[in-house]
């Protein structure tokens, strides 16, 4: 698998002779953020194995919102045939919200294909999923229901009474997350600690999270949901959660794999960069419009488990997930 | 005689052998395949458990990655296995280990949409398949299932290893017995056979018969020997009869009259010997030795048959808890893969006793290292479990690191397993009774026309012409002597209408009134002789018995049927919908019954039987090719109307014959054989459902009444029928409304027969079916069930006249005891349906069911004959009988909305609150004169 610091690096090499290529060649700006690498190698792969002359030129954002300005007039500049956008705040700098459209400083005479949107629909990208409600528009969807990775805690632990919730409320995926497991607490009958992790709008301090995490451990959490907070996706959280005898749940596979979060209940991010790759397809080769095009929902779902994780926290899966679920070992 | 006893016994056995056979063979394959299918929805069911983790969380079935390696788990522990899907609600394959077709085919998800449970099957000819329903809760929505495929293959070559066993050994059994037969045939027969002979060989040769006929010997040798020598007196007497009958004409052609006024011998009524009974005596001898043969060689055939099918089932029944150990095995050697060791496994136990919960058979699964470390169930003494080592290496290995770290213990609960091989055979005792019961009828109809029908009619027709009666000939046919004997008197008796005629033609005025008295005192006429009609019930109770048989084939099956079919009426309750078909048939047969008399004397038995019987062979064909359930209710009518007809008919036909004396008798028999008929075909309407499918079944149906109306065609002599009791037809249609008005017949027809005709056709041939369909019963365990009903109404039926007698009880409280039988028996299955339950309420309604008919009628034609004025016993009946028709089809159709509503337990529980209730207002009204006879007298 390459890394992402060489994907990043070739496109910078292919974003020079931009000028150079020819008419037919079509345009992908890619907007995507540091964590990129599953969802954009499946795109890229998609790409190359379609035969299609593209060019892909990568830009990333940083986590940086104030950088995405910028990035929309870059595409404008570049004169993209399409832009490709990874993420819920990358989606939303690029091409706003409903109330947005018409408003230049978003994108909206240039197709544009989101991705790895926690929500596009309680976010304001799309209306629903037999289309987007915009011309310019159309994506993928690849979380379950919220109330999955709750019932997946449930069948584990019969135990389990509370849910333990670092959020971002700059963070727009973050928050309507939030909202959602606040609704969820009430509807499913369990507690939720949550614990906002922002101060005076200002990005999350990473240096904060042990004491955020011995907070929920005071609180009696066993068990915390990741939600969809990028600033989460470290190693810093998972490993602090373990070493506190709480156990992540997480949407991202990855997490799973590489880091120390226990379970996962996902799509292969893979597998997602794929499907963002066949709608612009869609539109690139196929001539589609954007705005006829459903909103495509990843099908793959596996539920990952960290084995070495479970036995640190001495609570393995049970019998029954062992026969569905892939077991991952550090 | 000798020979054709002996070929009449052989052609008997062989048809009962061929029968049974063919449904022995048909039973075991039904057997083998529901083993079959058990044995695959193992993979079916555990591949099921391992989505369901994911189901049970919310995720589409489509939504699980890796699921294709899933699925395909299922190949591996069994290679003979096609391909196994996960398919969503839908039917819409999301994986599979085959080349991904879009969508199964639309009988299998047909299949799946009518299971009741969450383990269905459909076989094709090519595909046999298991499939495994996953709910997210219990009666919740459908979230997936998966399909097992599987190849006819073993059940074709289990299939042809019995039908060879069945074969060799019923050609065996049937030489064998065919042996035995000729030599006790020709030991019984040999004494009448030489007096036969040689009396016919004296009659032949001109002998004097005086000699043969002596009475001494007669009276030495029993009742045959005394009708031997009755037949040779009355050949004598005919000889003498013709010559004088000869001479009479030729004296008057000489013009030497003979006295017109002198009569020999006696008439055909007033001989003493009855004739016929020569037939019955022969009959005597014979049939013991062919009901004793046939019942032999059916048991001798049975058994070694199901000798066989045990050996052919029993490996597949084991091969099943081999497989539950494998998958048990494979389950945890997967958890063992993921790094987790074998006592850090968490909910092992819960999910075998899931598990459990789906394998009745399967007590107890255990994990043991030495010691037992996961169980699930209630250990048994293992007896019947398959064994654990099989030269020194456990069947059941869990391995770690290609060394064993464990073992699966599975302990079968050996009462189910017997009770399945208890099954079986209860299975082929009712096949074995149902091949004995046709065979019966068989023999009935081969003795009486081919054994002794010749023998018969020259006993008549000699009786006859001694008594100087010649109006009667015999049609040739055969070459023996007997029929010799037939055709040469039929000849004498034609030569003297002609010379008679002739003679009246040529005579003088004055001469020709005497020849015209001769001729009437011998039974001559210028039209010739007329032909001899020796009609019997026994000529029609096998056409009765198949027509009977094949009305009642679809019984066990048609409410599942309609069920299964398109609904063109989207806005009709589905519950009323099934039924309907019934509805309309008993609606018809109600419109109909009115008719019969009429038409009977219009077109006669034989041409009423074969006309109604042609549109109910097309109905069965229409039933067959019938794809919406629109279609079933009206075919299913104009199978009532034929019904109607033909049962109507065929009574008729026996009140025609019958002497007077022997007319309620025969009635009785009527009964019996229409019982007998319907018990058969309810009891193989479900084996034949299983194994050929339900709508094949009718096209057996439709075959059935073809030959059941051949056979009218064939045996019914054409004039019967036509001119019976037209004085009875002109019944006054509102008089039998007008009984109404009589508080006790009112109470007999509401409070006792509706809710009893409601039991009958709401509970036993609609409710029964459907309850037991939904608690997993097979065709054939659902008409085994409902034989009961059948075979307990042919019990008592015959002792409700007379338990009136022996109890000296009056007629109303027996129907009551009826009522309260019915109600009660109800209750149980209302409670707890299960097959058992099912049973108790199968005999309870039965008894209480014949008990109430058996009384009824009686005490209905009482009421008419001390209170009811005017209308008369036809209209009380009448009242009676459309009473509780047209109540059957409200209180069926209401029930069905009720089943639909609230549920099948409900519907039973209605029905048994009906009856009781029913009874206890009857009792109510007939008040303290119940206990005496009262009710029916002041």
């Amino acid at each position: 698998m390459r890394t992402l610091k060489a994907l990043l690096a070739a496109a910078v090499i292919l974003t020079v002779p931009m000028s150079q290529v020819s008419a037919e060649t079509k345009k992908i700006f890619a907007v995507t953020f540091n964590l990129c690498d599953p969802v954009c190698e499946g795109f890229e792969a998609e790409i190359e194995e379609s035969g299609i002359d593209a060019e892909i030129v990568w830009r990333d954002y940083e986590l940086d919102k104030s950088r995405l300005p910028g990035l929309v007039a870059e595409a404008r500049k570049l004169e993209a045939d399409l832009i490709l956008t990874n993420g819920t705040n990358a989606t939303l700098g690029i091409v706003g919200t409903f109330d947005d459209v018409g408003n230049d400083v978003f994108i909206s005479e240039i197709p544009v294909v989101f991705t790895n949107v926690a929500n596009p629909f309680s976010a304001g990208i799309a209306e629903d999923f037999d289309h987007s409600g915009r011309s310019n528009v159309t994506g993928t969807f690849n979380r379950p229901d919220e109330s999955l990775n709750i019932k997946v805690i449930e069948t584990y632990d019969d135990s389990f009474d509370t849910l333990g919730l670092l959020y971002n409320s700059n963070e727009a995926n973050s928050a309507i997350k939030h909202d959602e497991l606040v609704e969820l607490s009430r509807s499913m009958g369990f507690r939720l600690v949550a614990v906002e992790m922002s101060k005076d709008g200002a990005r999350p301090d990473l240096d904060d999270l042990p004491t955020a995490l011995d907070h929920l451990k005071e609180e009696g959490v066993r068990w915390i949901y990741l939600g969809s907070s990028s600033f989460l996706q470290t190693d810093a959280f998972t490993r602090g959660a373990v070493e506190r005898g709480m156990a992540v749940v997480s949407p991202y596979e990855h997490l799973v794999r590489r880091n120390d979060a226990l379970i996962s209940v996902a799509a292969h991010l893979e597998d997602v960069g794929r499907l963002a790759a066949q709608q612009a397809l869609r539109i690139l080769r196929d001539g589609e419009s954007p705005g006829d095009l459903p909103i495509v929902r990843a099908a793959d779902f596996a539920i990952v488990v960290n084995m070495d994780v479970a036995r640190e926290l001495n609570r393995m899966p049970p019998f029954a997930f062992l026969q569905i679920a892939d077991t991952v070992h550090d | 005689m000798r020979f054709r006893s002996w070929i009449v016994t052989t052609l008997v056995i062989g048809i009962a052998l061929a029968v049974l056979s063919v449904l022995l063979v048909l039973q075991h394959n039904a057997l083998y395949s529901a083993l079959l299918r058990q044995r695959i929805a193992v993979i079916a069911q555990t591949t099921a458990e391992t989505f369901r983790p994911v189901l049970d969380l919310g995720l589409p079935i489509t939504m699980l990655r890796d699921g294709d390696k899933i699925v395909a788990r299922g190949i591996a522990i069994d290679p003979e296995i096609v391909a196994v899907h996960a398919i969503n609600p839908t039917g819409i394959v999301a994986y599979t280990t085959g080349t991904k077709p879009l969508q199964l085919s639309q009988e299998v998800l047909t299949a799946m949409r009518l299971a009741d449970r969450d383990a269905w099957g459909h076989e094709t000819a090519d595909m046999i398949y298991s499939g495994f329903s996953i709910h997210r809760e219990t009666g919740g929505p459908l979230s997936g299932a998966v399909v097992v495929e599987y190849p006819h293959g073993p059940l074709e070559t289990a299939s042809q290893n019995i039908v060879r066993v069945t074969l060799h050994s019923a050609i065996l059994i049937l030489i064998g017995t065919s042996v035995l037969a000729y030599i006790l045939i020709y030991l019984v027969l040999d004494r009448p056979q030489r007096r036969l002979a040689a009396l016919l060989r004296a009659y032949r040769q001109g002998q004097a018969l005086e000699a043969t006929a002596s009475p001494d010997r007669s009276q030495k040798h029993g009742g045959l020997d005394a009708e031997l020598s009755q037949l040779a007196r009355s050949l004598h007497d005919a000889d003498e009869a013709y010559g004088k009958a000869q001479r009479a004409i030729g004296a008057f052609a000489e013009g030497q009259p003979v006295s017109p006024t002198h009569r020999h011998g006696h008439s055909e009524e007033a001989a003493p010997g009855q004739p016929g009974r020569l037939k019955a005596l022969i009959l005597a001898r014979v049939l013991p030795i062919t009901i004793v043969l046939l019942v032999a060689s059916a048991l001798m055939l049975g058994t070694v048959v199901m000798r066989a099918v045990t050996r052919s089932i029993e490996p597949e029944l084991a091969a099943r808890t081999d497989l539950i150990g494998t998958v048990v095995s494979e389950n945890v050697q997967r958890a063992l893969e993921s790094g987790i060791a074998l006592d850090e496994i968490v909910g092992a136990d819960r999910y075998f006793g899931d598990m459990l919960e789906r394998l009745p058979e399967v007590a107890y699964i255990a994990i043991a290292t030495g010691r037992i470390v996961i169980e699930a169930g209630e250990r048994i003494d293992p007896y019947l479990a398959p064994p654990r080592e099989r030269r020194g290496v456990r069947s059941h290995p869990i391995l770690r690191d290609e060394e064993e770290v464990a073992y699966v213990v599975i302990d079968i609960d050996p009462r189910l397993i017997a009770q399945r091989f208890r099954d079986v055979f209860l299975d082929a005792a009712v096949i074995l009774l149902v091949t004995i019961l046709l065979a019966w009828e068989a023999m009935l109809l081969l003795t009486g026309r081919t054994l002794t029908g010749g023998l018969a009619r020259l006993q008549r027709l000699s009786a006859m012409q001694a008594a100087c009666d010649f109006s009667k000939r015999v049609a040739g046919n055969g070459k023996d002597s007997i029929q010799a004997i037939l055709s040469n008197m039929s000849e004498r008796a034609e030569a003297l209408h002609e010379s008679c005629a002739r003679a009246i033609e040529t005579a003088a005025a004055p001469s020709r009134h005497a020849l015209e008295q001769i001729g009437t005192r011998f039974g001559l006429s210028p039209g010739g002789p007329k032909l001899l009609e020796t009609s019997s019930f026994s000529d029609i109770r096998l056409a009765l018995f198949l027509f009977a048989a094949a009305d009642e084939l679809p019984l066990a099956f048609l409410p599942i049927y309609t069920r299964s079919a398109d609904n063109i009426w989207p806005w009709l309750d589905q519950s009323v919908l099934i039924s309907l078909p019934l509805a309309g048939y008993l609606l018809a047969i109600v419109l109909m019954s009115p008719y019969a008399r009429v038409l009977v004397e219009r077109f006669g038995v034989r041409g009423l039987f074969f006309a109604a019987a042609l549109p109910t062979l097309a109905a069965h064909i229409g039933l067959f090719a019938a794809s919406t359930a629109q279609e079933i209710i009206l075919w299913r009518a104009v199978t009532g109307f034929g019904y109607a007809l033909v049962t109507l008919a065929a009574q008729d036909y026996v009140l025609s014959v019958a002497t007077r004396a022997d007319r309620d008798r025969m009635l009785g028999i009527f009964s019996l054989v229409l019982f007998g008929g319907v018990f058969s075909g309810v009891a193989l309407g479900g084996v034949l459902a299983d194994r050929l499918g339900p709508s094949n079944v009718f096209l057996v149906s439709a075959t059935l009444i073809a030959v059941s109306a051949l056979l009218s065609r064939w045996l019914i002599a054409p004039g019967i029928g036509k001119t019976h009791s037209q004085q009875e037809t002109a019944t006054d249609r509102t008089s039998k409304w007008r009984v109404l008005a009589d508080a006790r017949l009112f109470a007999l027809i509401f409070c006792i027969a509706i809710p009893g005709a409601v039991v009958l056709q709401a509970f036993v041939s609609y409710l029964v079916a459907l309850t037991l369909n939904a608690n997993g019963a097979s065709a054939a365990e659902i008409g085994r069930i409902l034989m009961l009903y059948f075979i307990t109404v042919m019990a008592i039926s015959p002792l409700a006249g007379r338990l009136e007698e022996l109890l000296r009880l009056p007629g109303a409280v027996l129907c009551l005891a009826g009522a309260a039988f019915a109600g009660l028996a109800l209750l149980p299955v209302a409670m707890a349906p299960s097959q058992l339950t099912m049973a108790v309420a199968m005999i309870g309604t039965g008894a209480g069911g014949a008990l109430v008919r058996g009384t009824q009628v009686s005490l209905a034609l009482s009421l008419s004959e001390s209170n009811v004025a005017g209308p008369g016993p036809t209209a009380v009946l009448g009242a009676l009988r459309t009473g509780e028709r047209l109540g059957s089809i409200v209180g069926l159709v209401f029930l069905a909305w009720l089943s639909g509503v609230s549920g099948y337990t409900a519907a039973t529980l209605a029905i048994a609150v009906w009856t009781l209730a029913g009874g206890a207002l009857f009792a109510i009204m007939g008040g303290k004169e119940f206990l005496t006879k009262r009710w029916t007298s002041q």
